[in-house]
């Protein structure tokens, strides 16, 4: 079906595998199984993480919400929320660390 | 007196001196009395009673007693038990408005009067009584005294809840109305408070931190958006008696409405 | 949201319209009310996210220790739904656009039965984690976790309701109100974007 060929889709299969990718960086299933108390804090990972949940989010919001077709203070708006959101949360981890 | 005459009195021409032929008068004077209520309010609970912000739960016991037997605080009760009636009088013009509300069934409109009536109990009267308690007999044991403090806050912070259904009915009556006498966002508007009240709810198990009754979650956010929420339906409320055609009052419509 | 008595009138431009102006750009996606509250929730959670970060480095060994207790695999199969969800309905956009409002409808059930699967996904690892009881110490990382999992709960929960408005929007005769069915979805895509962040923060996070 024509639908299905369509570029939504190659938005999905990108986020999943960045679903997988973060996964993978943020496992800990192998930590936990030699010592709960090995794990510690890691700024690197948790930045990579964040930043693949950023960079999913403005997928969603470009492709699915359509905001890329958008005005520009809307696709502003959204911008801008979402890099405060990346700088607050990885600054407040760091600061709090 | 002729129709002609009553509609130039209501289309506000003629507006001096004829105040009390003003067919919206019963409504304006209980929409004038939300602003009132809500400066007494911020009197009692602010300046007054110290209530909000509200203290830190792990404050030290000296400073329970003296904020318990402050004298300013007994006051702020004494003025919250004779003027939180006045509530009433928005509950009543908020039902007002609901009635003319078109595809919404009356069930949501009796919801919102009950659940506020509820609410207000929990909410203002409880604590008040509570904090009033530390004033009218001083030589309380300092630890009953640390009891009903937390009692009071508990209950001032933590009743938050009573109010969700108020926000549930009032979301789905502004959806749900055909005519539009209130603004669709403010529905969504209704949705933040009743999220943000939701957060509340750890205000029982934490005593610092945002989850605690004066934390950034629990009181700040939550305070900021209901603050946010009923300026605006206040304005709404002011539009929507604005625009309410007089020929629903029982009245003549004037030309230009015809 | 449900701007029924608009609706009728503004039916036959808006959907011309929607043909018109994708190749033009600047086409405002759904109705402004919807994004007034998507705007205002998304700053709502950032709240939440800020208080969290900053905590969980304050206390950061009950975090850790009450994170490994969550199962990852859970959270990675219900990211992958709430994604596969949200690509179903934007289909169900592009449908209705197209006007195959049957094929519309069929996408919009199957975006809400994986809404549905969420659900209950969810509810069963509340139900496990409330039973197995919480480890010693990571009392403030549950506070946070059923606060975040709960409110973005009762958000899929108001989704589902605006999923069956657009439905029945869908089953009406004749060309549906496009931008009615954009709200929905936008609304539902910003349960989606939610989870995306709440799964990182919550289950990933070192």
């Amino acid at each position: 079906m024509a639908l299905f060929r369509n570029s939504l889709t190659y938005v999905w299969l990108f986020l999943v595998g960045t679903t997988l990718v973060s996964w993978w960086l943020g496992a800990t299933t192998a930590v936990a199984d030699i010592d709960a108390s090995a794990l510690s804090l890691n700024f690197t990972v948790t930045v990579g993480i964040i930043l693949i949940a950023v960079v999913k989010t403005r997928f969603v919001i470009w492709h699915f919400m359509e905001v890329r077709h958008g005005p520009s203070w809307l696709r502003w708006t959204c911008d801008s929320w979402l890099a405060f959101l990346a700088v607050m949360v990885i600054a407040l981890y760091r600061y709090s660390m | 007196m002729t129709g002609a005459t009553l509609a130039s009195i209501a289309g506000g021409e003629s507006r001096k001196g004829r105040l009390l032929s003003n067919p919206k008068l019963d409504q304006w004077i209980c929409f004038w009395s939300i602003p009132v209520f809500y400066i007494l309010f911020g009197v009692i609970f602010v300046l007054l009673g110290r209530i909000m912000p509200p203290p830190t739960p792990t404050m030290s016991t000296e400073n329970i007693i003296a904020f318990m037997t402050s004298p300013n605080l007994s006051l702020a009760v004494v003025l919250l038990a004779l003027s939180l009636g006045m509530y009433a009088l928005n509950s009543g013009l908020m039902l007002t408005q609901m009635k003319r509300m078109v595809g919404v069934s009356p069930v949501l409109r009796y919801a919102y009067i009950a659940v506020l009536g509820v609410g207000g109990l929990p909410g203002c009267l409880f604590p008040g009584y509570m904090f009033a308690l530390g004033a009218f007999r001083p030589e309380y044991d300092p630890e009953i005294l640390a009891m009903l403090y937390d009692l009071g806050f508990l209950c001032f912070v933590g009743s938050l809840g009573c109010f969700i259904i108020q926000y549930v009915v009032f979301t789905i009556a502004v959806f749900l109305d055909k005519r539009g006498i209130f603004p669709k966002w403010l529905g969504y508007f209704s949705i933040w408070t009743l999220v943000t009240e939701l957060v509340a709810t750890p205000v029982f198990i934490t005593q610092t931190g945002p989850y605690a009754w004066d934390g950034l979650l629990s009181f700040y956010q939550g305070t900021l958006i209901w603050v946010a929420w009923q300026t605006s339906v206040t304005i709404c409320l002011y539009q929507a008696i604005k625009n309410q055609p007089l020929e629903e009052l029982g009245l003549p419509l004037k030309e230009n409405e015809l | 949201m449900l701007s029924g008595g608009g609706a009728a009138i503004e039916r036959v431009p808006d959907f011309e319209m929607a043909d018109q102006q994708t190749q033009s750009r600047a086409r405002f996606p759904g109705q402004p009310a919807m994004w007034f509250f998507v705007i205002g929730d998304l700053w709502i959670f950032t709240c939440y996210f800020a208080c969290y970060a900053f905590d969980r480095g304050q206390h950061s060994a009950g975090f850790l220790q009450g994170q490994l207790t969550l199962s990852q695999g859970i959270g990675v199969f219900n990211t992958i739904l709430l994604l596969t969800s949200s690509l179903l309905v934007a289909f169900c956009v592009q449908a209705a656009r197209e006007g195959a409002t049957a094929l519309a409808r069929r996408l919009l059930l199957l975006g809400g039965g994986c809404g549905i699967v969420f659900l209950l996904v969810k509810a069963s690892e509340w139900y496990l984690k409330i039973s197995t009881g919480l480890p010693e110490g990571s009392d403030s990382f549950f506070v946070y976790y059923f606060m975040l999992t709960g409110l973005h709960f009762l958000h899929v929960c108001l989704g589902l309701v605006i999923l069956a408005l657009v439905f029945r929007e869908l089953k009406k005769a004749g060309p549906p109100h496009v931008a009615f069915v954009e709200s929905g979805a936008i609304y539902w895509h910003l349960v989606d974007l939610l989870w995306i962040i709440i799964f990182a923060l919550l289950y990933l996070l070192r």
